[in-house]
């Protein structure tokens, strides 16, 4: 059906695209003329020949005069035959009028179906290049004697009623940083929604406790995948949880091997990423893994 | 008569029929051509969007040169917005692995919410795992040209955002001369530490790699 559509549709567009070029543009007119001309040309000589002929075998002259007089009536008649045909020729013009409509507007329902396909693809891949997950929530629980007691706090997404799984530090310090292993892939990837932005938390330390010394985050479930990148069902786009998974897993080989993480260049960027901020007792904040790249702090007023 | 009189009739709603349907094609028409033009607005709004979500600027560059003792030396440069080289400085630190620390400041957000439109990025410090983030080397010094960051020099800003910048940056010089963190006092502002990861992707001697800032808050680290 979309073939034969197609098909009829490129015939009207070349009957459409002739019509437009021959009355609408000053070639078009000037070949349309000069070929009028010349058919009419044509037509007066093959008339002043015939008739000389016949004058000629009739044993008379055929003079410039007699000939301007056969052409001149030879022009007249045809005059008088475009008169008749008048209507014919109207017709056939709203018919071309028509046909330029039909097409003008076919053209403009392609662009319109064309526009809403492009609409839908950028809102895809705006919704995916301006999606965040959530990493880390940090409640700061106290500042006291140069140290920051905290709770971090881990979610599983699978299973939203499940309490988060949380962690509680301490350590010496007025700032305190999140340590994360981000893994940025490549943009198309991100904008058709084939991969996310990753981050991995590993550890915590603050300005006075360098990360050697800091503090180890455990934030897995039991199968080795974090816990953040859980989805449930519900919250898998175009692709079945099942799927979504095991594509996970894979790419968490991949950004545990720089070999392979760096394969097909579909990582942008792999590194490490603490991001940090002065702690406040009673303070929280959230640390996202930003799909346009990189990690960001937020509170949570901010949503 | 009476058939001329139905004739009469029968031609009023043909032509009747003919001038609404004409209508609605003309109405369609112009329509047709309006949800076009909205169609090209909405296109290049979202266009937009995309293409600011993945600009990048880039305030550093640098190269660890070699890694022995115990200590990484690496060449930190910086640019402006650009890619004007401003500075460079050269050192040593002690340790396995490098720490670029970034600050980032929001602007033009919600004060209510403290979300923000975009942020601005100014190089912090440098310090590595071995040495804590308040012993590592400040970096302000390298861009400083009369409070106000030349990082950020190489486009033209408004009044306006000149004195936010300098602002900005006037606040995290001063907690940071006084040796306190930088990072939190503006609402919305956090510090963001790039680095390498020593089991899993370390910075190779004689590369050069950029920092990359994104609009949205997030910092990379890239090879050049």
């Amino acid at each position: 059906m979309n073939d034969k559509l197609g098909a009829i549709k490129a015939i009207l567009y070349v009957i459409s695209d002739a019509a437009a070029f021959l009355f609408a543009t000053p070639l078009g007119l000037i070949i349309l003329v000069a070929i009028l001309i010349a058919l009419a040309a044509a037509r007066l000589w093959s008339a002043v020949s015939d008739r000389r002929l016949a004058v000629k075998a009739a044993g008379e002259d055929f003079g410039r005069a007699a000939a301007l007089g056969a052409a001149a009536r030879e022009l007249a008649s045809l005059l008088g035959k475009a008169a008749a045909t008048l209507p014919t020729i109207a017709g056939v013009v709203l018919a071309l009028v028509l046909v330029l409509g039909i097409a003008d507007s076919s053209r403009k329902v392609d662009e319109y179906v064309a526009g809403q396909k492009r609409i839908t693809e950028l809102s895809t891949t705006l919704r995916n290049l301006e999606r965040r997950y959530k990493a880390v929530e940090v409640r700061v629980d106290d500042v006291k004697d140069g140290h920051i007691a905290a709770t971090l706090s881990f979610f599983d997404y699978k299973d939203l009623k499940a309490a988060p799984k949380t962690q509680a530090i301490d350590i010496a310090g007025k700032e305190l940083f999140i340590d994360a292993i981000v893994c940025n892939f490549d943009y198309s990837s991100i904008a058709s929604g084939s991969a996310i932005n990753l981050a991995i938390p590993y550890r915590a330390f603050s300005d006075e406790v360098p990360e050697a010394e800091g503090v180890e985050l455990s934030l897995f479930d039991t199968s080795g995948l974090p816990l953040m990148y859980r989805r449930s069902s519900d919250n898998v786009y175009g692709i079945s949880s099942e799927a979504y998974e095991a594509r996970l897993s894979e790419l968490m080989a991949d950004i545990r091997t720089d070999e392979s993480a760096r394969k097909e260049g579909i990582v942008r960027s792999l590194y490490g990423d603490a991001v940090h901020r002065v702690a406040k007792k009673g303070e929280s904040f959230t640390v996202w893994v930003e799909q346009s790249g990189g990690l960001t702090i937020k509170d949570p007023a901010a949503f | 008569m009476k058939y001329r009189a139905e004739g009469k009739r029968g031609n009023s709603r043909s032509l009747g029929w003919l001038i609404m349907i004409l209508s609605f094609a003309i109405g369609g028409y112009l329509m047709a051509g309006d949800a076009a033009r909205l169609q090209r607005i909405q296109i290049a709004y979202l266009e937009g969007v995309q293409t600011r979500l993945r600009s990048e600027t880039v305030p550093l560059k640098f190269m660890v040169e070699s890694r022995e003792g115990g200590e990484i030396k690496a060449k930190v440069k910086f640019y402006d917005l650009s890619g004007r080289e401003l500075s460079s400085i050269e050192k040593s630190w002690p340790g396995s692995a490098l720490y670029i620390d970034m600050l980032l400041f929001p602007v033009r957000g919600d004060k209510a919410t403290g979300d923000a439109d975009s942020y601005l990025a100014f190089p912090y410090r440098v310090f590595t795992d071995k040495l804590s983030a308040a012993s590592g080397s400040l970096l302000f010094d390298s861009y400083d040209s009369g409070g106000f960051p030349e990082i950020l020099a190489g486009i033209s800003w408004s009044p306006k955002e000149e004195k936010t910048i300098k602002s900005a940056f006037s606040a995290a010089r001063k907690k940071a001369a006084s040796g306190l963190p930088a990072a939190g006092e503006v609402k919305g502002s956090f510090g963001s530490a790039v680095h390498e990861v020593s089991t899993l992707s370390s910075f190779e001697e004689g590369i050069v790699y950029k920092v990359v800032c994104r609009v949205k808050g997030g910092v990379e680290i890239m090879e050049d």
